[in-house]
């Protein structure tokens, strides 16, 4: 057993472990038919899984492919979700115990060469874009070993249109591009975490569209804390405090006491734009909609409670850029 | 080009971001800011001292409007959060808390608003803005409001801008499409429209022509309207009485040729002002510049390029273009307010610099 993981820092040891758990019941058969197709749901989930570790033990399959299986039971993709979440919790295993991986949605563009887990991985960039390596997203942070040097930038893109363009331009210079093409998944933020720990002295820049959407996406990598971590205390860059979130630690079934931290993918991350008001862009101002003012006012409430916590200087260019686009009624597109 | 206008004033980092409305009153400068705070300068003195300010509300604050009598001042101004607030600065600021429960209805988000003392001291008026395209209208006895009516403008488009005019008892309402309607403010009958007829584009739903101000003339006769036109800034003059348009005020440059409109800036044209008699109206635009137009020839009295390199301010310090745009509202100062600068009119403009910059017409003194 690592030892390492049972050293608590003072702060700590007074948190007490609290064991919560949800139960849900499900009665089968029921005179509910929601919940006699639920409790199928499960049943489906359950021989799908099975099916899958015995035919093919080390492999994996992905909560699409799993929902693709039979549509028309489980109609909804978070239908899924949520049984597996639920399966694998039951079970007290991680849902990569259970085979089964969330699908690759990001895409990366750059030349990197690293062990994972003692494999050997590389990327090349006269591949082309390929999609973003598959990792645990129980990863440590020893579990990675990087080969190649350090670059010089690490590009993360909102839109894949724009992510096509930018690989055409830095083809040929030390730079990582990334996209999650939108909202980042869990996958790539994780391994966007893992690599800028890495790669501690690196540049790391977002390119968003100026509206609510963009920013929210530059918040989601910049400030939502969604990375479970239990080795806070020794990383290369100590996530600054006020952007992790510490939550109860949990005992394993040997009886150790795993602290676990929230932090956000990459906290130093730099908003590059593109800025309402930036000369170099040629696209014209769009209007924004009423639909777009609210969600720019809650979203403003968002980062207005979360800078009473702990404000930096790119937290106010956010703000700004959110204030100015409700004052001009406008918005615009990286071009 | 018969007027010179020159320097008076000039307070750097006034405010911690971007300041984004002025008014005057007799005593005071009021500006409102991004940064969520009101503050109150002085104009008794040369050098605008600041006199008070207080924090309003963290969202930032973009619109203020004033509303003065010989005992107190009444001072409402409008948050990012879309939340109507309202102070009294008596011998101190102090925020009124008793407004009707219609101007604290969180579902609402107000925007722009305006005051209009009543020539004969009866019947005083508040118009607010709404995102979602109305207007309401609140009575005003003493300092305290009391709900009217609201417009049923069938206008759903973003009210970005307000003006009231108490001769004839007249209200406009400037939208983010372009239209621009006139009330009458009794029974809130849209007496006319104007539409924009510049730029529109086909394939989207974007508007290119944006109201950015809507201003009477002292007297009511006259409508002033800044709207946007495609990245240019333009500016119409209106008959109020019988609906016409008058005029547009043009900048004689190359771009009066292209043939499709004429500019009066060449950028958004944020604000405009009359002065005290109507004869003059200021514009001020993204453009750094300030233009003053005689109103009876519609042309150009005079030209101030206000650039960033008037204040020394290492704060300024940013890489943003929007951060050396210096003129984001501006308002006329009638003549003879500030004592020792003359009997001229005077201009205070406020901008995305954070400075506030005063200028007076030359001589008079």
């Amino acid at each position: 057993m690592d030892t390492r993981v049972i050293t608590i820092s003072p702060e700590l040891s007074s948190i007490i472990p609290i064991m919560t758990t949800s139960i849900t019941e499900i009665l089968f058969p029921s005179l509910d038919p929601e919940i006699n197709l639920k409790f199928a749901c499960y049943l489906k989930v359950l021989r799908l899984l099975f099916d899958q570790i015995s035919s093919m033990p080390n492999s994996f399959v992905s909560k699409r492919q799993i929902y693709y299986r039979d549509v028309t039971l489980f109609k909804k993709q978070a239908v899924i979700n949520q049984c597996i979440d639920d399966i694998a919790s039951s079970f007290g295993v991680s849902t990569e115990t259970l085979g089964v991986v969330a699908a690759q949605k990001g895409l990366i563009y750059a030349n990197l060469q690293y062990y994972y887990k003692d494999k050997f991985v590389s990327l090349e960039k006269k591949e082309g874009i390929t999609l973003l390596p598959l990792i645990s997203l129980e990863s440590r942070h020893d579990d990675f070993r990087f080969v190649s040097s350090c670059p010089e930038e690490i590009i993360i893109v909102e839109k894949e249109s724009v992510f096509s363009k930018l690989c055409k331009e830095h083809a040929h210079e030390n730079k990582i591009l990334i996209t999650a093409k939108g909202f980042p998944d869990r996958l790539t933020k994780r391994f966007l975490y893992h690599l800028t720990q890495h790669y501690p002295e690196a540049k790391v820049v977002a390119l968003v569209d100026s509206d609510v959407y963009g920013l929210m996406i530059l918040k989601e990598y910049k400030y939502t804390a969604a990375i479970k971590i239990t080795e806070f205390p020794k990383l290369p860059i100590t996530v600054k405090n006020e952007f992790a979130r510490k939550t109860t630690s949990r005992l394993d079934e040997v009886g150790y006491m795993h602290p676990c931290w929230y932090v956000s993918p990459c906290s130093r991350l730099q908003y590059g734009g593109t800025f309402l008001f930036d000369s170099a862009n040629r696209l014209g101002h769009l209007d924004i909609t009423y639909r777009d003012f609210n969600n720019m006012k809650s979203f403003l409430r968002t980062l207005l409670e979360f800078e009473d916590v702990s404000s930096d200087n790119e937290m106010k260019k956010v703000v700004r850029e959110l204030q100015i686009g409700m004052f001009f009624f406008k918005k615009r597109e990286m071009d | 080009m018969g007027k010179q206008y020159i320097s008076t004033a000039i307070v750097g980092d006034a405010h911690k971001s971007d300041i984004l409305d002025v008014c005057v009153s007799k005593k005071y400068t009021v500006t409102c800011s991004a940064d969520g705070s009101l503050k109150l300068w002085s104009n008794s003195s040369s050098d605008r001292p600041l006199e008070t300010e207080v924090f309003v509300d963290k969202f930032g604050l973009h619109h203020v409007s004033l509303f003065e009598t010989s005992d107190f001042l009444l001072i409402g101004t409008v948050s990012f959060s879309g939340k109507f607030y309202l102070y009294k600065m008596g011998d101190q600021l102090a925020a009124v808390d008793d407004i009707p429960a219609e101007l604290k209805n969180e579902k609402c988000s107000f925007w722009a608003l305006k005051f209009m003392k009543d020539l004969e001291e009866d019947n005083n008026v508040l118009a607010i803005t709404t995102a979602a395209g109305e207007t309401q209208i609140y009575n005003l006895q003493g300092e305290t409001l009391t709900y009217s009516a609201t417009t049923s403008s069938t206008d759903t488009s973003f009210a970005t801008s307000v003006d009231l005019d108490p001769t004839f008892k007249r209200m406009a309402v400037g939208h983010q499409n372009g239209n621009v309607y006139i009330y009458d403010l009794e029974y809130l009958k849209p007496l006319y429209e104007f539409q924009s007829y510049g730029l529109k584009k086909a394939t989207s739903s974007s508007s290119l022509s944006t109201v950015r101000c809507v201003r009477f003339s002292p007297g009511g006769t006259l409508l002033a309207v800044a709207r946007d036109s495609g990245a240019y800034g333009t500016i119409f003059l209106y008959d109020v009485k019988y609906g016409e348009v008058i005029g547009t005020l043009t900048n004689a440059s190359h771009s009066s040729n292209v043939g499709i409109g004429g500019f009066a800036h060449n950028s958004w044209c944020m604000s405009v002002s009359f002065n005290e008699d109507g004869t003059l109206l200021a514009s001020g635009g993204l453009d750094d510049t300030i233009r003053v137009w005689s109103t009876s020839t519609r042309t150009k009295e005079a030209s101030l390029v206000v650039s960033k390199s008037d204040v020394d301010d290492e704060a300024l310090s940013h890489t943003n273009q929007l951060d050396h745009a210096t003129c984001c509202a501006l308002s006329f100062i009638p003549k003879g307010l500030v004592a020792g600068e003359g009997d001229n009119d005077g201009l205070v403009i406020v901008g995305f610099d954070r400075v506030i910059r005063w200028f007076r017409e030359a001589g008079g003194v």
